[in-house]
């Protein structure tokens, strides 16, 4: 029984020994097919430099001057984070779907980016504009300044005009400053205030001037 | 043939086998957190829609933290060996983060809405405060109201131009600046008036007792009206002259001590009639100023402290000429025009008395004159 045994074990080894180089290309053909279907790389140059993107349009304050479109910029990129995850918990990974929305992402930077610039442009030449209507104004204020009634009242009320006038164009020199450090949104602010300020000015000289013309 | 059988028939079963297990194993692995992911990240989109980040900012950072951390949890739990990766951890995270976008979110609508208003309401309240104090600025105010009044009416300004382009928080900020300045110019200057007209009973007393001494006595009398800025004659307790008249700088102070530019308030009397070489200042009438009653003051507010031992009283008010300068220039006396200083020096003499009062009209009056 024991030799039977063995004479069969024997069979065994032998037809293993016959069989090996079979045995060994069908492991080695699976395991190929397991390798580049489970293997495939992150592409993680693609998603630094996605990244990278992003931030660089931070940078030139999209978030501020095209909020919208920067959000969703953002959102894509989280979107495209949480697939690669998705992809690596996968046995059978394929980042092809992947790169494509990174391309999608890198191609739409440079659109944010220059509507970015343009919105931001827009601001300052606008600003600018604003800066020298203010001066036009203030000019002008000055002239209607000397023209105006003085009686009892019309000196209190010149000498406030006077102070308002001051503090109109420590307001444009700071506008100024605002333009020159990139801070366009404020100093569009500052301006419109001022601009409103010195036309207000303005209705009043002329109005006291007419009243007395009258 | 019998041998290769077999090997096909092993093969099989090796390949059967790992399959099998393949399968066992694949079923076996944790699921990833695609979809508490997903939900995470677009209420995390959802809240900076409505600008959480700038409303309700520490909020919306931690869940963008927690959202980052199961991330990283995620890259990490996928960077393990298949059967070993536990995506609680990130799902908990991923929920969280969903839930602190989701507060964000309801703390910046409720924070937008909060400060909307809030900047509706001051800038409501501070137009009509601008109103008051216009009203009150028509009086002449120390220059460091002045000051406060023009910061405050042009950081109102910058406050309505932030809010009309939905800027709420830097809108909130130059409105509560304008607030601040114009409340202060405000009560200030409301201080100042109201004080100043805290003589009026005395100075209404002091107007009849002048008309009715003139027809009484059948005399001429001057009364200075230093609010009006005008300087009127009564003979026999008649009006029969009118003359626009200038003033010390500060005329609306009392006049304390010498050197201040303010005119005094009083019941005074013509003491000398100054022309030619007497007068710098065309014609001149001279009254008693400091009288009694400006002494006693004076030496009062000495012996109190709240004037110098130094300080002196002054002397030397004239109602005089070259007025018409259309502002007040004097240092504490009456300005005419010359030609109106002809009439007026006709028509009076030594002794006639010159009543100098802060207004003849009271404060609601010329208020609600002036609102009209």
């Amino acid at each position: 029984m024991k030799i039977n045994i063995l004479i069969h074990f024997l069979h065994l080894f032998n037809f293993y020994q016959n069989m090996k180089k079979q045995v060994l290309l069908v492991v080695a053909v699976l395991a190929m097919v397991v390798l580049t279907t489970s293997c495939q790389k992150v592409p993680q140059e693609q998603i630094d430099a996605a990244k990278a993107a992003v931030e660089s349009v931070k940078a030139v304050q999209a978030d501020l001057y095209v909020p919208a479109e920067y959000a969703a910029l953002q959102d894509s990129l989280q979107a495209v984070l949480a697939a690669v995850e998705i992809q690596k918990s996968k046995t059978f990974k394929n980042f092809d779907a992947v790169k494509l929305q990174l391309e999608g992402i890198m191609a739409t930077v440079p659109q944010v980016t220059a509507n970015a610039a343009a919105a931001k442009e827009q601001v300052r030449i606008a600003t600018e504009g604003e800066v020298v209507a203010i001066n036009t104004i203030l000019e002008e204020n000055r002239v209607l300044i000397t023209k105006a009634p003085k009686g009892k009242e019309g000196a209190a009320v010149l000498e406030e005009i006077k102070n308002e006038m001051t503090l109109i164009e420590t307001a444009v020199a700071e506008v100024n400053q605002m333009l020159a450090n990139g801070d366009f949104l404020g100093a569009q602010v500052k301006a419109k205030a001022a601009k409103e300020s010195a036309m207000s000015i303005n209705t009043e000289l002329t109005e006291a001037i007419a009243k007395v013309k009258r | 043939m019998r041998k290769l059988l077999k090997g096909i028939l092993i093969a099989g079963i090796i390949v059967v086998v790992g399959g099998v297990t393949s399968i066992i194993a694949i079923n076996m692995k944790p699921d990833p957190p695609v979809v508490e992911m997903d939900q995470a990240r677009l209420a995390l989109a959802a809240a900076r829609n409505i600008k959480a980040e700038t409303y309700a900012r520490e909020t919306f950072e931690q869940a963008r933290l927690l959202y980052d951390s199961a991330m990283a949890c995620w890259n990490r739990e996928n960077s393990k060996f298949f059967l070993n990766r536990d995506f609680s951890g990130v799902i908990q995270m991923a929920k969280l983060s969903e839930q602190t976008s989701a507060l964000a979110a309801e703390l910046s609508l409720k924070s937008s809405s909060t400060i909307e208003a809030t900047v509706k309401t001051k800038l409501k309240y501070l137009s009509k405060l601008v109103d008051e104090v216009n009203v009150l600025s028509r009086f002449p105010l120390s220059p460091r109201i002045m000051d406060r009044l023009a910061k405050g009416k042009l950081a109102l300004s910058e406050g309505q131009a932030a809010f009309a382009q939905d800027m709420l928080v830097q809108s909130n900020l130059k409105v509560t600046e304008a607030e601040t300045h114009l409340e202060v110019a405000h009560k200030e200057a409301y201080k100042v008036i109201n004080n100043y007209f805290g003589h009026y009973n005395t100075w209404k007393s002091w107007k009849e007792q002048t008309i009715r001494e003139s027809k009484q006595k059948k005399i001429t009398s001057i009364l200075v009206d230093k609010f009006a800025g005008k300087c009127y004659v009564y003979k026999n307790g008649q009006l029969t002259n009118e003359f626009d008249a200038e003033l010390g700088k500060n005329w609306i102070g009392d006049k304390r001590q010498k050197g201040d530019r303010a005119t005094p308030e009083g019941l005074y009397k013509v003491v000398d009639k100054k022309e030619g070489h007497r007068t710098k200042y065309y014609k001149a009438l001279l009254i008693n100023y400091p009288n009694d009653e400006d002494k006693k003051q004076f030496n009062a507010e000495i012996a109190n402290g709240t004037l110098s031992k130094k300080s002196k009283i002054g002397g030397l008010i004239e109602i005089h000429g070259d007025g018409g300068k259309g502002t007040d220039w004097t240092d504490g006396c009456v300005a005419l025009t010359n030609s109106d200083m002809d009439k007026i020096y006709k028509l009076v003499q030594n002794g006639t008395p010159v009543t100098i009062i802060g207004s003849a009209v009271s404060l609601d009056v010329i208020l609600n004159d002036k609102k009209q």
